[in-house]
């Protein structure tokens, strides 16, 4: 009795070790996949290159974290995002460790930018200043949307109606048209 | 410079996103150093000090509640010691009760909701915190006194109540006229939202007025 016992709970811990291994590789896959969505989040709130390699660091932790709660009937890309830009939001608010430290904006910028030709390094630093003129929460939605991101997404993520995510955009579109003519 | 950004219209801000997106997945600078941990398990996260905060002040609350209760167990037959006692063992158990209440909703937020409905529960719980931690802060102006008698009795067993008793009462009536004084000025502060703000702002420090302008910034943006 005691024999059948001890091989029921030995089998049931190798089917949990076999159930963790298997998490563990789904979720090196899924996040292989969609690394890109934690590099675009975390540069889009991150200047200085060692809290932007924290800010990845952080997503990805909780990322591991919230795996077990994921549902495989819903898109994993609005999952990452979801969670990557909760996780920079509350990161940027607790403060980064280097972002108090002024440094020139174009040195900050050097790391990403150098490797172009001048015409696209100066594109993506007036991309750069467009998205550090705004708020978090409308930065958030400026990177769904230059994601390409469907409005029903993006009111998922963010916790929006639709309507009200078209309406944002098309203020933010307006506002940064004015921004750009007035620069 | 200023020329390009003129004529910068969405379109090539979109081009322009896409011509980053190709840069950073060429770029080594940030790492996903999880891709090569191979336990993942134990990452850990920048993100918890208020919850070791929390855990702070739980451990605290069990040593005084543990120390109080062993003090009034063998003082049960002296009224004002076992009353203090009982008091500074009171003062632990909240201790601990509030502690775990936040630890427990810190727990329970799930960075895989929706990011205003979270990003809004994460205010709301630091404003429940710094206004708690406001709550134990006042009550230690008369707690002090008990706390006291119990460290002289238990120290020098010197009763403090029976050797000076006015310590006690002026201490306990400096404490009342305090808190009263700081409940008064609040009632009447409520019907001035300014000066209320201003008020808990002094009273709680830089953590209640980022708190306060995260939910503005969420409000603004829901609005907006």
């Amino acid at each position: 009795m005691t024999r059948v016992h001890n091989r029921t709970i030995q089998m049931g811990q190798q089917a949990l070790l076999m159930d963790a291994a298997d998490r563990n590789t789904q979720f090196r896959e899924l996040l292989e996949r969609h690394r890109g969505i934690v590099f675009k989040v975390a540069n889009a709130y991150c200047r200085d290159p060692h809290d932007r390699a924290d800010l990845a660091q952080e997503i990805a932790t909780q990322l591991w974290r919230a795996f077990p709660r994921y549902d495989g009937e819903r898109t994993f890309s609005t999952w990452m995002y979801r969670v990557a830009l909760n996780v920079a939001l509350s990161f940027r608010r607790s403060g980064g460790r280097h972002e108090q430290l002024l440094v020139p904006f174009d040195a900050q910028l050097h790391d990403v930018a150098a490797n172009g030709t001048d015409e696209s390094d100066e594109r993506v630093r007036a991309l750069y200043r467009c998205i550090d003129a705004l708020d978090p929460l409308n930065r958030a939605l400026l990177l769904l949307y230059l994601e390409e991101r469907s409005y029903r997404e993006i009111a998922d993520i963010l916790g929006l109606s639709e309507t009200n995510v078209a309406t944002k955009i098309g203020r933010l579109k307006e506002r940064l048209r004015n921004d750009m003519s007035g620069a | 410079m200023r020329q390009m950004e003129k004529t910068m219209e969405l379109d090539e801000l979109k081009s322009a996103w896409q011509l980053l997106d190709r840069r950073l997945e060429q770029h080594a600078a940030i790492n996903l150093h999880i891709l090569k941990e191979s336990q993942l398990d134990r990452l850990r996260s920048r993100l918890r000090p208020l919850a070791w905060g929390q855990i702070v002040q739980i451990a605290a609350g069990l040593f005084m509640a543990l120390w109080a209760a062993a003090f009034w167990s063998q003082h049960r037959d002296v009224a004002h010691l076992l009353i203090a006692g009982l008091i500074v063992h009171a003062a632990g158990l909240s201790m601990i009760l509030l502690g775990a209440v936040v630890l427990v909703s810190i727990s329970r937020i799930d960075y895989s909701a929706p990011v205003l409905a979270i990003q809004r529960q994460l205010a709301q719980l630091r404003v429940i915190y710094v206004r708690g931690g406001f709550v134990v802060g006042m009550s230690w102006s008369i707690l002090w006194i008990p706390f006291v008698a119990l460290i002289f009795q238990s120290a020098f067993g010197i009763d403090l109540y029976a050797n000076a008793p006015s310590v006690a009462y002026i201490g306990v009536a400096v404490g009342i006229a305090l808190m009263f004084g700081v409940w008064l000025l609040h009632r009447w502060s409520a019907r001035h939202p300014e000066l209320q703000r201003t008020l808990d702002d002094a009273a709680a420090g830089a953590s209640l007025v980022r708190a306060r302008r995260i939910l503005d910034e969420i409000a603004r943006f829901e609005q907006s």
